[in-house]
C-alpha cells in the first residue's frame, strides 16, 4: 500500500506533463483557406508512398483522398510533342529507358516503366482523368529545357498541347501553369492560362510584377519566403504557394506563414496539419 | 495470409500446452519505425518452450499526437527460439498488424495492414534490450472521395523497433 502511494506521488510529474501534451496537442489556430496540393502527386523521395511520383496511380490516389485540393504534376515535352509526367532530367535515373523526353517520340515513351515496386508506366498528361479533377485544382510544373540536347524547349509546342487536351477551357476544375523561365510568363498569359512563376527572393517578385501585371501567381521555397513576404504578395492580389514542405514540423511552419496552397511531400501530414 | 497466420499460431500453442510448464512472460517498452509513423508502445510475450506469442500495442507520435490525433497500431506475432543462450536469445518472427489513422476530422480514417517476417533478438536476463527488424506486405486502405468507397494497395513494407523488456 505504502509501495502504491509512494509510486503514485513519484508518478505526479509524468502524469502533468501527460495532462499538458493533451492539451497542448488541441490546435487553436485554422488554416481553412490554405489548399493542400500532392507534389508530384504522392510526394517525391517519401518513403511511405506506395505509388511512383508523377504517375496515374498516385495522380488518383491523391484527387480522391480527403482533404486533398489538388495535385502538381512534373511535366516533359516529347519529340512529337505530346506532354508526359516525369520528373527528373534523364529516364534511366527512374525507368527503363534512357536520354531526355524532348529527344524521345511518344512511341517509345508509351513502352517506358518506372523502376519501383509496381513498375507503373510514364503517363501522359492527358491521362489525368477529370472526373477525379471535379472542384480541385491540377498544377503543371513545365520544364522548359532539354538537357540532352542542351537547347530550350518551343513554347508554343506546349501551349498547343494544352489546349487541345482541353485545359484552357476546363470545367468544374482549374489548371495552373507553372513556369520557371520568366519569358514563359508572357506567351501563357496570353494564351488565357493561369501562369504562376517560381521565384527564389522577393526582388524577383518586384521584376515580375512590373513587368507581367497579368499573373496569377508565385511559387516559392519554404525556406525562401516568410509570412510577411506571403502577406505582401497577397495584397499585390496575386497568390503564393510554397514548395519543399516534408515533416511535420516544415508543414506547420509552412501553414503559419498562410499562402493559399502548399505543395506537400507528404499529404497525410499536411492534411492533418490543417484539419 | 491471416488464415495461414491463424493456423500456425493454433498448432503452435497445442504443441506448447503438451509440454513441460516452463513458461515465461515478459512485457517491453518500445520505440519503432514502421512505413507509416514512428511509433511508441508495448510489446507483450508469452514464452513456452521454443515458442513465442507475442502481442504489440504502439501509438504513432510524428505525425499523431502532437498533431492531435490518435493512431494506433496493434498485431500479433509468432516467433521461435533458434538460438537460446543464457543472455541471449534470437528467434525468426512473423507478425501481421492493423493501424487506423484519420487525417481529416471526423471523416474516413486510413487503414493499414501489415504481414511481416524477420527476426527477433534481446540481449540480457530479467531485465533485457530486446530488438526486431522484419518486412514484407504492406497494405494500404484509403477512402476514395470519388468512388466513394474504400480501395486497397500492396506495397512493400517493413518495421524496426528497439526497447527495454523485463522478463518473469
Amino acid at each position: 500500500m505504502v509501495f502504491t502511494v509512494q509510486l503514485a506521488y513519484n508518478m505526479r510529474g509524468s502524469l502533468v506533463l501527460l495532462l499538458l501534451l493533451g492539451f497542448g496537442c488541441s490546435k487553436s489556430k485554422s488554416y481553412e483557406k490554405v489548399r493542400i496540393y500532392g507534389h508530384a502527386a504522392t510526394g517525391l523521395e517519401n518513403v511511405a508512398s506506395v505509388y511512383h511520383d508523377n504517375t496515374i496511380e498516385a495522380v488518383n490516389l491523391v484527387l480522391s483522398m480527403q482533404g486533398s485540393d489538388g495535385v502538381e504534376v512534373d511535366v516533359h515535352l516529347s519529340a512529337d510533342g505530346d506532354l508526359w509526367l516525369y520528373h527528373d532530367t534523364h529516364l534511366e535515373s527512374e525507368t527503363n529507358l534512357t536520354g531526355c523526353i524532348p529527344e524521345i517520340s511518344s512511341e517509345v515513351l508509351k513502352t517506358g516503366k518506372y523502376s519501383s515496386l509496381h513498375q507503373e508506366k510514364i503517363a501522359r498528361l492527358s491521362e489525368i482523368d477529370t472526373n477525379y479533377l471535379q472542384g480541385k485544382e491540377l498544377i503543371l510544373d513545365l520544364r522548359h529545357y532539354n538537357e540532352c540536347l542542351g537547347e530550350f524547349v518551343n513554347v508554343d509546342h506546349i501551349i498547343d498541347r494544352l489546349v487541345d487536351i482541353g485545359y484552357l477551357s476546363a470545367k468544374g476544375y482549374t489548371v495552373l501553369v507553372n513556369v520557371s523561365r520568366k519569358e514563359w510568363v508572357k506567351p501563357f498569359i496570353e494564351a488565357g492560362f493561369h501562369a504562376v512563376l517560381s521565384i527564389y527572393s522577393m526582388a524577383e517578385f518586384t521584376y515580375a510584377e512590373s513587368v507581367y501585371p497579368g499573373i496569377y501567381g508565385y511559387i516559392m521555397k519554404n525556406s525562401d519566403v516568410t509570412a510577411e513576404n506571403v502577406k505582401a504578395i497577397q495584397q499585390s492580389g496575386k497568390k503564393l504557394f510554397i514548395f519543399e514542405v516534408r515533416s511535420p514540423k516544415m508543414t506547420r511552419e509552412a501553414l503559419r506563414k498562410a499562402p493559399d496552397g502548399i505543395l506537400s511531400d507528404d499529404l497525410r501530414t499536411a492534411i492533418i496539419e490543417k484539419y | 495470409m491471416r488464415s495461414f497466420l491463424f493456423f500456425v499460431l493454433s498448432c503452435c500453442s497445442m504443441a506448447c500446452f503438451s509440454q513441460k510448464d516452463n513458461t515465461k512472460n515478459a512485457i517491453a517498452l518500445r520505440a519503432s519505425v514502421a512505413k507509416t509513423d514512428y511509433f511508441m508502445g508495448f510489446e507483450f510475450t508469452h514464452g513456452c518452450a521454443k515458442n513465442l506469442f507475442i502481442g504489440q500495442f504502439d501509438v504513432g507520435y510524428s505525425r499523431t499526437v502532437l498533431q492531435g490525433r490518435f493512431f494506433p497500431r496493434v498485431g500479433i506475432g509468432y516467433g521461435y527460439v533458434m538460438i537460446n543462450r543464457p543472455c541471449f536469445h534470437f528467434a525468426p518472427l512473423i507478425t501481421t498488424s492493423f493501424s487506423s489513422l484519420s487525417t481529416v476530422s471526423n471523416g474516413h480514417s486510413d487503414r493499414w495492414s501489415e504481414t511481416y517476417v524477420g527476426y527477433r533478438l534481446t540481449l540480457g536476463k530479467t531485465w533485457s534490450v530486446v530488438h526486431s527488424v522484419t518486412c514484407g506486405l504492406f497494405q494500404e486502405f484509403t477512402y476514395n472521395t470519388f468512388r466513394m468507397k474504400y480501395s486497397g494497395v500492396s506495397s512493400f513494407g517493413f518495421h524496426g523497433s528497439i526497447g527495454v523488456q523485463y522478463a518473469w
